[in-house]
């Protein structure tokens, strides 16, 4: 009864237990430094995207633009304008944009997120505080399939992205947040502007006060209930380019 | 009590003990000097991505730079760092017609190369205006690299760095460091045109 023999058993037992103890207590340290810093990083990568949109939509803002659209921005004997001042003057006639300044502007909104723009989709628009009306919309977006049931697969179209302009009949404030709730994260900017209303009778103009906003996400399929080319009235941005070189 | 069966001694008995001792005693190290390397490894990431955006935060003011001394003025206030790094604005992806007049082989184009960075400068002509061929590091006879003042620096030129030319990163050279770049637009005046472009800073770590 009792005996020598039984106390090594006791000190295997012990020891067995002293190793299930700290096994369990290293695969906890190991689950914790494996994922140490993740969401610092991934804060970092919202921050970037977040400065990146910011200086993305001051720098369009800033612009400078040729007032003849034929010619560049570099070239000699150009006449130049601000961006802003070009918009401004085209709306003020009829209150809405002509196919040259919905391409000049989609042209140097596309150019400033050129580094972006592979990997990103994004919205810009221009609305009319007062009435809510959306002057200006270019969307650009990633176009692809999932090919397998299990979404591991992507099939990516040629060319891979899209630019389309939708009119101001198809846009309006509701499906705007409808499609920033359901992309995933974005990163937002938002500025107002002015834009300029004639009074022909008057000789003068009326200053309206606007807003832009420039939206950033992450590629993701859109269902025809978030994003319908139809529905919001928009034309590839090339067709739109084409028609205007065309006589 | 020698000849009892299985009896080996006082610590003998205790002898087999001590593997699942040691096993223990294994994986506690080896999982602590994992977490050691990794807080080591994101600490080190966290301080040159603060560093890269405290740089670019900087250099990129609001997003509108006036022309080289403004510039200038805002590469003279970076905090000194342990990091080498580069900075400058290009017009490779806003005008890549006019980036590749600048290129000895246009067909090399691939947009922004943190790799093989060129940046814009500030040459003008005699009439004080800018010319777009001697835009991109070209001077009058064509030839790359204006350098009038021969000191070993493009004139004029939109780069903010604590390294010389010579020592930017290759992309061989870079298999040997941690990289980090961040690509920001801002807008450049240049003779009341104000252009839009991007302002690129590259850093690394020894």
């Amino acid at each position: 009864m009792g005996g020598v023999g039984e106390k090594g058993q006791a000190a295997i037992t012990d020891a067995m237990y002293f190793l299930l103890i700290v096994s369990g207590l290293c695969v906890f340290l190991f689950v914790f430094s494996a994922s140490y810093g993740e969401n610092v990083s991934r804060q970092i990568n919202r921050e970037f995207n977040a400065e990146f949109t910011a200086s993305a939509l001051k720098t369009i803002l800033y612009s400078s633009t040729a007032r003849d659209t034929t010619q560049s921005l570099y070239e000699y004997g150009a006449e130049i304008d601000y961006l802003l001042a070009f918009v401004k003057e085209d709306y003020s006639d009829d209150e809405k944009f002509s196919d040259e300044i919905l391409v000049v502007l989609a042209d140097d909104i596309n150019a400033v997120m050129s580094p972006y723009s592979s990997a990103n989709d994004y919205l810009f628009t221009i609305v009319v505080s007062e009435d809510r009306k959306y002057a200006f919309t270019l969307i650009h977006l990633s176009i692809f399939t999932f090919t397998d049931e299990r979404s591991a697969e992507v099939s990516v179209s040629d060319p891979a992205h899209i630019d389309y302009i939708c009119s101001s009949n198809g846009v309006t404030d509701r499906k705007k947040d409808i499609l920033k709730t359901n992309v995933g994260n974005t990163a937002a900017s938002f500025s107002k502007i002015l834009l300029a209303k004639e009074k022909p009778a008057l000789r003068d103009y009326t200053t309206i006060e606007a807003e832009t906003e420039l939206v950033v996400w992450n590629p993701k399929q859109l269902p025809s209930e978030i994003f319908n080319v139809g529905d919001w009235d928009c034309d590839d941005l090339e067709d739109i380019r084409a028609n205007l070189s065309s006589p | 009590m020698l000849n009892r069966k299985g009896f080996i001694g006082p610590i003998g008995d205790d002898l087999p003990s001590l593997i699942p001792l040691i096993f223990a005693l294994i994986i506690f190290f080896s999982t602590f000097s994992f977490a050691l390397a990794r807080y080591g490894q994101m600490t080190s990431s966290f301080e040159n991505d603060l560093t890269v955006a405290n740089i670019s935060s900087i250099l990129r003011g609001d997003s509108f730079i006036t022309g080289p001394d403004d510039f200038s003025k805002k590469c003279s206030t970076l905090p000194v760092t342990k990091m080498k790094y580069v900075a400058g604005i290009t017009n490779a992806m806003t005008a890549p017609e006019y980036f590749k007049k600048g290129m000895s082989d246009p067909s090399d184009y691939r947009g922004i190369n943190v790799y093989d960075l060129k940046f814009v400068n500030n040459n003008v002509d005699e009439d004080d205006e800018l010319d777009p061929d001697g835009y991109n590091n070209r001077d009058d006879d064509g030839d790359e690299d204006k350098d009038d003042d021969g000191d070993g620096n493009i004139d004029s030129e939109y780069r903010c760095a604590n390294i010389e030319k010579s020592e930017e990163l290759t992309f061989e050279s870079s298999r040997n460091h941690n990289v980090v770049y961040r690509i920001y637009p801002i807008a450049l005046q240049q003779n009341k045109v104000v252009r839009p472009m991007h302002l690129v800073v590259v850093a690394w770590a020894e």
